[in-house]
C-alpha cells in the first residue's frame, strides 16, 4: 500500500496543491478547487484596499475547509520575503510557507542564493519552510541542509504551461534525495505533465494556472486529479526498463506463415 | 508627520502610535502589519510609536499560485 504524503508531520491523502489565483470568478475558484481533490490550496497577501484583498475572499477559502499554504509571491529581496512570511503567519495562523524569492523579472526564476539567506532565517524564527527553488541539484541539497523537508523544483518557468523543461535534473534531484519530500511547482500545463513528474517519484505537484486559466477550469481540476493519481500508482507499480531494440508482445511460438516462403 | 501608508502619502498627528492609526484607518480583519519593512505582531502595535517618513504596510489575505 502507498506511503501516504506527509508535509512536515501533517498526513495528506492527496497529492495535488493548488492554487486560488487567477479564476474567472469566486465561484469556479471554489468549484475547481473541489474537483482537484486537493487538501492545501496556496494563498497571500497583499496591501488591503486594493481590488481583490480582503475578507470576502478569506472567506470563500476558509469555507473550502482546506488547509492553507501562504506565499511570499512577488518578494525580490530576503528582508521582504521574511517579513512578508511572519505576516502570512499571523493573519493564516500557520508555519507553514511556500517561500518564494524572485530573482528575475523575465522569468521569474528564484534567487537561489537569496532562497537560501531567507530559508535560514525563517526556520530559525520557527518556520516550516516550503522553498519554491530551481531545479539546481547544489541549492537544493543545502536548503535539505538548513532543514527544509520539503523541497518544490520548478518544473518550469510560473504561468507557462511548458510542462518538465529539463527531466533530468528533476530525476537526479529525487535520485539524491530520496528522503526529502519532494513536489514539482509551477510551469505545469497538461495533466501529461503532472503524471510525468508523479511517474519519476515525485510526492505531490502544486499548480495553479493550469488549471484556472484553462478553458473548463473545473474539468480540468478533475482531470489533473487524475492523473496525479495515475502517475503515483504508475510510480508504485515500477515501470518496465526501456529497451532499445523491439521485442514482440504476442507469443511467436506457434506462429503460422512463419519462414514458410 | 507624514507616513507612507499602504505606498500613499498621509499626514497624521505627531505623536501617533501604530494602534491609533490602525484605528483611525479602520483597517479591517483579518490583516498584518509592518513597518518599514520589519513585521510588527499585533500585541506590540500599541507601543510602536511612529516617525515621520515611516512606511506602513497593512495586509490582508488575496489569491495567490
Amino acid at each position: 500500500m502507498d506511503k501516504p504524503l506527509t508535509i512536515y508531520g501533517q498526513t495528506l491523502s492527496t497529492r495535488l496543491f493548488i492554487g486560488s489565483a487567477l479564476y474567472p470568478s469566486p465561484a469556479v475558484m471554489q468549484q475547481s478547487i473541489k474537483a482537484s481533490g486537493a487538501e492545501v490550496v496556496t494563498v497571500s497577501l497583499r496591501r488591503q484596499g486594493t481590488l481583490e484583498a480582503g475578507n470576502d475572499f478569506w472567506q470563500l477559502i476558509k469555507d473550502t475547509g482546506l488547509k492553507v499554504l501562504p506565499n511570499t509571491a512577488g518578494c525580490h529581496s530576503v528582508q521582504e520575503a521574511v517579513t512578508l512570511a511572519k505576516m502570512c503567519r499571523e493573519v493564516f495562523q500557520t508555519n507553514w510557507i511556500k517561500l518564494e524569492l524572485i530573482g528575475d523579472e523575465y522569468n521569474l526564476q528564484p534567487d537561489p542564493i537569496g532562497l537560501l539567506e531567507a530559508t535560514k532565517q525563517l526556520i530559525d524564527d520557527g518556520f516550516e519552510v516550503l522553498p519554491y527553488c530551481t531545479d539546481d541539484l547544489v541549492i537544493c541539497q543545502k536548503l535539505v541542509d538548513l532543514g527544509c523537508e520539503v523541497l518544490m523544483p520548478w518544473g518550469a518557468p510560473i504561468g507557462t504551461g511548458k510542462g518538465l523543461l529539463n527531466p533530468y535534473a528533476l530525476k537526479t534531484i529525487r535520485e539524491r534525495l530520496p528522503n526529502t519530500t519532494l513536489l514539482v511547482d509551477a510551469g505545469l500545463g497538461l495533466p501529461s505533465h503532472a503524471a510525468i513528474a508523479m511517474e519519476m517519484g515525485y510526492d505531490a505537484v502544486l499548480l495553479n494556472s493550469a488549471v484556472a486559466q484553462a478553458g473548463d477550469p473545473i474539468a480540468m481540476a478533475k482531470a489533473f486529479s487524475l492523473a496525479v493519481d495515475a502517475g503515483r500508482i504508475a510510480y508504485e507499480a515500477k515501470a518496465m526498463p526501456e529497451k532499445e531494440v523491439a521485442k514482440p508482445s504476442t507469443p511467436t511460438m506457434g506462429m503460422p506463415f512463419w519462414h514458410q516462403q | 508627520m507624514n507616513l507612507i501608508i499602504n505606498g500613499e502619502k498621509r499626514d497624521v498627528e505627531s505623536d501617533t502610535t501604530l494602534l491609533v492609526l490602525l484605528a483611525q484607518l479602520g483597517a479591517s480583519e483579518p490583516y498584518a502589519v509592518a513597518v518599514n519593512q520589519s513585521f510588527v505582531p499585533r500585541e506590540q502595535c500599541e507601543g510602536i510609536a511612529l516617525a515621520d517618513g515611516d512606511q506602513i504596510e497593512i495586509l490582508s489575505p488575496i489569491q495567490g499560485g
